[in-house]
């Protein structure tokens, strides 16, 4: 599991006390902060728009309203979408809120500095296209616009200058930078970039929207010409921008695979231009994976010293999935190279984890996983002193908390201890309301760390699983339900193999200067170890990656509609017909579910399988 | 859903030890399928479904397809009976005998009575070495209110219930 680096319940309390201020005054500030205009705007003909009548739009003329997302669709939609960004919010700052107002029929983005967001439910509407099958790509874009805006203007200290590789696509223009990001902040929050890159109608319309009329009016074409070049302009940056920001796509995916070398490469790649807590996180449990692989592939004294393997619920994927790649060379050079390697990798993992709690000094999973960090290198007293001194005091009755303290014990060889503090956090959260994929990484987590040092023998081990199966199947969750069943009937295929359901385009091992419609030269190169890897430009929902020699490498598709036949799926419907993945992960972009065998895996998001992706099952 | 395998065999691993958890008291029986209960399966689909019992039982599976026919999966007419071993979530179909989502589309169900005799043969046809049964609902309902009188034997009943659709149906 690849779980946020903020802390989830101080943040979730966090956001009950603002939004309970901000009830209280919702209405006053929104009027207030619309007539005083101290906002920037997603598009710069919408802010010209506003600039030139900013009383068009209040809640005084009785034109305006605020639109609840409880009872009004396009609202919902949008705090969806919103909600999703949020996840990658990488400030101490509380989130800021997202109004959806009804303004006539005004298209209007806008962020404020009393921490606000307001969107026009035509401007969520444009965004959306207005199509049965629509992709949330440019909606998500506007919204991400309007955070980076939040982040990067309004935020106190304010975060680095831009990187140097976005001021020399976009400049240093505040709005362009905040396209910039926008980009990045999508990636980071599981939304296809390319989607916003990609779509040309998108920027039209935004630019018509903000001229107020349309474009086949005729005295309005050098105006139109005008915002068209504009537009145009800012969607060949942001598809360069996009280019590099599917390197993080593309390290989850890797590190799904269980190619874990690639996913280093890749966040490092992404990290060195858009350092964030996130990238960082991911980085140093892409390290701690190696780590564990490194365990499992050479029974050397260079493993922990705990009696124990420690399962960690971010790194923990089930079983199977691809061994660690090891060179003739790598295996005659010995434990010594490869305790070398391990410590190489934990301290890489350390210095990940310390950067995301810079960034977040209250990160709870931050210094959860240096902790584990320092178990897994075998310095119990470094990691108990984080424990003792350094973990955030408001977030230690949460339970992966509570989960630390086991783990801490387990490596001390505390075995009867930590039996006790896991069966009490299994208790615990099988009563705990929180049903989504971080949580259900943390009961598998418990359950399988609770079934290696139970005392109780087969029995007891079984006993737990039987528990784990019954409350999974109670909730509806499916992937813990089999998950636990894969436990209690181990060496079984839990269901028949079904025949392929998804269309792939390719297949790897193509010759990429083979493949229809020929592609565009190269976009990027990323490093791994002595090969280099070729991202390509993508191509209608499709980015590729080819190996030295040509040949596609990994491939992935957005949108369910061009997965499955133009239908979709839900995740429980994905495992019911291909059954339990043989690796999965869950991120702040997604969870990751893949079939090694197969060759194929999924990214599903809010119950809804999103993409898919492709590689070697060699 | 239709039966592609027409050779289902014995089902159950048994595991020494398993269903403690369970009460002694009544003999019990539960069934799921791999995806747990009201699932969703497409055309296509593999189904497997796991059985819980706490005690040594004989089992009889009927499966009931979307347009109301039922269809003994077991015993079927030359499978030996077998007193099966307790546990929990035991698997009923392994790779080899394999049920694949095919049309009717609907809700279906499976239904697994356990009882400590072993069961008589059920009124119906044999179709493809599977007997589909003759009965009415009325007339399975009242045989399944009937039967642990009529034997004097202990009985109980699980059922699970789901749902297949079409590949490329919108739902």
């Amino acid at each position: 599991m690849l779980k946020t680096p903020q802390n989830n319940d101080t943040r979730r309390k966090y956001g009950c006390i603002a939004r309970k201020r901000r009830s209280n005054a919702a209405r006053s500030v929104l009027i207030t902060c619309i007539l005083g205009l101290p906002f920037s705007t997603f598009s710069a003909p919408a802010d010209e728009r506003v600039s030139n009548n900013p009383l068009s739009c209040s809640l005084a003329d009785g034109e305006s309203r605020i639109l609840s997302p409880q009872t009004d669709v396009t609202s919902a939609h949008a705090h969806r979408i919103f909600e999703r960004l949020l996840r990658a919010w990488d400030s101490e700052h509380l989130p800021p809120k997202l109004s959806v107002l009804h303004c006539g029929g005004r298209v209007l983005a806008l962020s404020q500095t009393s921490g606000q967001i307001i969107i026009t439910d035509q401007a969520v509407a444009l965004s959306l296209g207005g199509h049965a099958n629509t992709q949330d790509g440019p909606l998500a874009f506007v919204l991400a616009h309007e955070l980076v805006h939040q982040l990067n203007d309004f935020s106190s200290p304010r975060p680095p200058s831009t990187s140097p590789f976005v001021e020399s696509i976009v400049g240093k223009e505040r709005e362009r930078i905040a396209d910039a990001y926008a980009v990045v902040l999508m990636a980071l929050a599981g939304f296809d970039p390319y989607e916003v890159a990609e779509d040309r109608n998108f920027f039209r319309r935004w630019a018509e929207s903000g001229l107020g009329v349309s474009c086949t009016v005729a005295e309005m074409a050098a105006q139109c010409a005008d915002a068209h070049r504009r537009a145009e302009a800012i969607q060949r940056n942001i598809y360069r921008i996009a280019e590099h920001a599917v390197l993080f796509e593309f390290g989850l995916q890797a590190f799904a695979i269980g190619r874990i070398e690639e996913a280093i490469s890749a966040f490092e790649q992404f990290g060195r231009v858009f350092r964030s807590a996130q990238a960082s996180f991911n980085l140093g449990l892409a390290h701690l994976a190696r780590v564990i692989q490194l365990d499992a592939a050479d029974e050397s004294q260079a493993s922990s010293t705990a009696r124990w393997p420690l399962m960690l619920p971010g790194v923990l994927a089930s079983s199977s999935g691809f061994p660690i790649t090891r060179s003739a060379a790598q295996a005659a050079a010995g434990a010594h190279t490869t305790a070398q390697r391990r410590l190489f990798h934990i301290d890489h993992a350390i210095d990940s984890f310390l950067h995301v709690i810079r960034v977040q000094p209250s990160s709870a999973p931050g210094h959860a996983y240096v902790i584990f960090s320092y178990l897994l290198g075998n310095q119990l007293s470094m990691a108990a002193g984080v424990w003792n001194d350094q973990y955030p005091r408001d977030a230690r009755d949460a339970p992966l908390a509570q989960y630390v303290g086991a783990l801490l014990d387990v490596a001390g060889n505390h075995t009867r201890r930590a039996q006790h503090k896991l069966r009490s956090l299994n208790k615990r959260l099988q009563t705990d309301r929180r049903i989504d994929p971080d949580m259900d990484m943390m009961r598998y987590a418990v359950a399988r760390q609770l079934s290696l040092i139970t005392s109780g023998g087969a029995a007891g081990t079984h006993a737990i699983w039987t528990e784990l199966a019954n409350w999974a199947r109670s909730r509806g969750r499916t992937l813990l339900f089999q998950l636990a069943l894969t436990q209690l009937n181990p060496g079984i295929e839990l269901v028949p193999a079904a025949p392929i359901r998804h269309t792939a385009p390719w297949r790897i091992g193509d010759d990429i200067r083979t493949l229809q419609p020929p592609l565009e030269q190269v976009a990027l190169t990323l490093a791994v170890n002595d090969t280099t890897l070729t991202l390509l430009p993508p191509n209608a929902g499709k980015v590729l990656v080819a190996d030295p020699e040509s040949r596609l490498h990994h491939f992935w598709v957005t949108g369910a509609t061009r997965i499955f036949n133009g239908t979709s799926m839900t995740v429980d419907e994905l495992l019911a017909y291909y059954g339990p993945p043989d690796r999965h992960i869950a991120t702040d972009a997604g969870q990751y579910l893949t079939y090694t065998q197969r060759g194929a895996g999924f990214r599903v998001v809010e119950d809804q399988v999103t993409s898919a992706f492709y590689f070697s099952t060699d | 859903m239709r039966l592609f395998t027409l050779s289902i065999a014995l089902f159950f691993i048994s595991a020494a030890g398993h269903g403690q958890s369970v009460s002694r008291d009544a003999l019990l029986v539960d069934v799921t399928t791999h995806a747990g209960d009201q699932a969703r399966f497409v055309e296509g689909s593999g189904v497997s479904f796991f059985v819980s019992l706490n005690r040594p039982a004989y089992l009889a599976l009927i499966f009931k397809n979307a347009s109301g026919k039922r269809v003994q999966l077991y015993p079927t007419p030359n499978t030996p009976l077998i007193r099966q071993n307790a546990g929990a979530y035991l698997p009923f179909a392994l790779s080899s005998q394999t049920l694949r989502v095919s049309a009717p589309f609907g809700h279906e169900s499976l239904t697994v009575v356990a009882s400590n005799r072993s069961f008589p043969a059920l009124p119906g046809i044999v179709v493809r070495g599977f007997r589909e049964l003759e009965w009415s609902e009325s007339q399975w309902e009242r045989w399944l209110r009937s039967y642990p009188a009529q034997c004097k034997c202990e009985f109980a009943v699980g059922q699970v219930s789901f749902s297949t659709f079409a590949n490329g149906i919108s739902r």
